[in-house]
């Protein structure tokens, strides 16, 4: 806007402050401050019930807790294997979804718009859909089950076994038509010309596929699996409305425990203390990512 | 025949596969809910039953459940007051970030970006002491503020939509006279019909499907929303799966119908957020 002069520039801060300030009050009142007093809660005990008062700093004894507690460690272990699992199998379920779905298919609009339902749909109405699928005596899963020769079908969610990975399976349903429908947009930025290169060249489908396919993409792949791991560490809706970390511990997850720890034990400093160690997990991904991402770029 | 017709043909089926996984959990819950009970234990769960024992008594129930009444209020309430002000602050802030300089500009443009990188289960439990101070637990207060303080996704979309917009625009308007004000409220604003429906259109999806929130700060019995209503239904009604699955569909039916109405808004949004990378 050229030279401005210096009334000019004052009357530009105090309308640009002012106008800015609902936001940035709420967001300092609700995000910013919330997070330096979860920090300093995090190195002391504090029942919820007492008041501010209440509060007594004891140092690091909440950290070196953290190892020695099972359920946190059980939580711990478990977001992990919930990303392992579940990342994967989400990106490589989008991405062949997406790339059936790019060229002319039959039906090819009325599947995109299918897909894609299970995601929009609320998290507890889908988990109440599961709910009764998965009954273990009369759900429709274990009927099914039952009906092609399967003696003793597992427990799902009520089994130590199978909890966590019921809770993946509705997980990955629920997710599966986000990761297509971004992959497929990912694919509409691929020019056509190169798979027609490819096929002048005499390149099979298969061969398009992980030659031009994977590599043109590989942004929205890397996007897909940061959004992905974060994700997939924040996940809380399902575990309430099924199992509430049941049976014992085996399908609790860290922001799950969280939860329990400040609103059902009301230890806030603890329950500080395990989000921030979440924290680190989410923060660290992040950091090995954006290197993984310069690496990309160069290549 | 070709090898490229047996490559169609497998697509095919790849795709119709896919939809049965898909579709096939919603519609064994469709049909659960026109069912009498007698029916649920007698006919295949893959069925609908016979055309004259097809029920409605399912939904009736449900519908004239008092709480489901209460829910679909509760949340229509929270919706139509915390979108207005997501928009109004949203596009402001956006307007204000984009097109004025003003000192400590960037270190707030920084604070917000650092602030959508924090989960919220690191401020939950500081920021649930801070809405009970304000004397808002237990009220539709609570999620209001929540919803409009803090998920700012609506700056990156508008942000986004005003940087397309050409600065000589603000320039010629404020030529002929045109204050702040106007600029913005008679210019800029309408330029964002196409942003402003995306953002409403993402965030009433969240808002209607958000369950942590209303769960967390309002567990009174009159202050159930849509979902916090499910959550209940489903452990009262476990057993009677016909009840429960009409409960499902009628919670389930106002995002889904959104959606499909509105679908090229929520795939812009999506995109959007893909792009972002």
């Amino acid at each position: 806007m050229g030279k401005k002069s210096k009334k000019r520039t004052q009357k530009e801060f105090l309308v640009g402050i002012g106008f800015i300030l609902p936001s940035l009050c709420g967001f300092i009142v609700f995000t910013f401050i919330p997070v330096l007093i979860s920090l300093f809660l995090s190195f002391t005990k504090w029942n919820f019930m007492e008041g501010w008062s209440a509060i007594k700093f004891t140092g690091l004894t909440n950290y070196i807790r953290l190892f020695t507690d099972e359920w946190f460690l059980n939580s711990y272990k478990n977001n992990i294997l919930f990303t392992a699992i579940t990342v994967p199998i989400l990106i490589a379920l989008g991405m062949v979804m997406a790339s059936v779905l790019n060229k002319y298919i039959w039906g090819g609009s009325i599947v995109r718009t299918m897909i894609f339902i299970p995601y929009i749909a609320s998290v507890v109405a889908v988990c109440a859909v599961w709910m009764v699928l998965l009954q273990p005596n009369y759900g429709p899963v274990n009927q099914f089950l039952r009906m092609i020769g399967i003696k003793n079908p597992p427990g799902w969610l009520a089994d130590f076994k199978w909890s966590l990975p019921s809770i993946m399976i509705i997980y990955i349903w629920q997710q599966v038509g986000y990761y297509s429908i971004v992959f497929l947009a990912g694919l509409k930025g691929v020019p056509e010309d190169v798979y027609e290169a490819a096929r002048v060249d005499g390149a099979s489908s298969i061969r398009q596929f992980f030659s031009i396919t994977i590599p043109l993409i590989s942004p929205t792949t890397f996007f897909l699996t940061i959004m992905g791991i974060i994700g997939s560490f924040k996940v809380f809706d399902q575990i309430s409305v099924l199992t509430q970390g049941g049976p014992g511990s085996s399908s609790s997850v860290m922001a799950y425990y969280v939860y329990r720890t400040a609103f059902d034990y009301y230890e806030m400093g603890y329950a500080n203390t395990l989000a921030w160690a979440l924290f680190v997990l989410v923060f660290v991904v992040t950091l090995i990512q954006w290197k993984l991402q310069d690496r990309f770029a160069v290549e | 025949m070709k090898k490229s017709t047996w490559i169609q043909i497998l697509k095919q089926i790849i795709c119709i596969g896919m939809v049965f996984l898909v579709v096939i959990p919603i519609l064994l819950t469709l049909f659960a809910a026109f069912k009498t009970k007698a029916d649920m234990v007698k006919i295949s769960p893959l069925a609908l039953p016979p055309f004259d024992r097809i029920t409605f008594e399912n939904f009736e129930k449900v519908l004239k459940d008092k709480y489901l009444i209460i829910g679909f209020k509760n949340t229509g309430i929270i919706l139509i007051v915390s979108v207005f002000f997501n928009v109004m602050f949203g596009t402001i802030t956006a307007f204000i970030i984009e097109r004025f300089e003003f000192k400590f500009k960037k270190m707030i443009v920084a604070l917000f970006f650092i602030g959508m990188l924090v989960p919220t289960f690191v401020t939950e439990i500081a920021r649930f002491k801070i809405v009970n101070g304000l004397g808002l637990y237990n009220t539709l207060g609570a999620p209001i503020i929540i919803y409009v303080a803090s998920d700012l996704m609506q700056l990156y979309i508008y942000r986004q939509f005003i940087s397309t917009i050409p600065v000589s625009l603000d320039e010629s308007a404020l030529l002929d006279g045109c204050g702040y004000f106007g600029l913005f409220g008679r210019i800029i604003l309408p330029l964002l019909t196409p942003a402003t429906a995306t953002v409403v259109i993402m965030k009433c999806i969240t808002i209607i499907n958000d369950m942590y929130i209303p769960y967390l700060y309002m567990p009174k019995n009159s202050l159930r929303t849509l979902t916090t209503f499910l959550m209940n239904y489903a452990n009262s009604q476990q057993g009677s799966w016909q009840k429960l699955s009409a409960g499902i569909i009628i919670v389930m039916l106002p995002t889904v119908v959104i959606y499909i109405f509105f679908q090229q808004y929520i795939l812009a949004g999506v995109a959007a957020g893909a792009v972002k990378e």
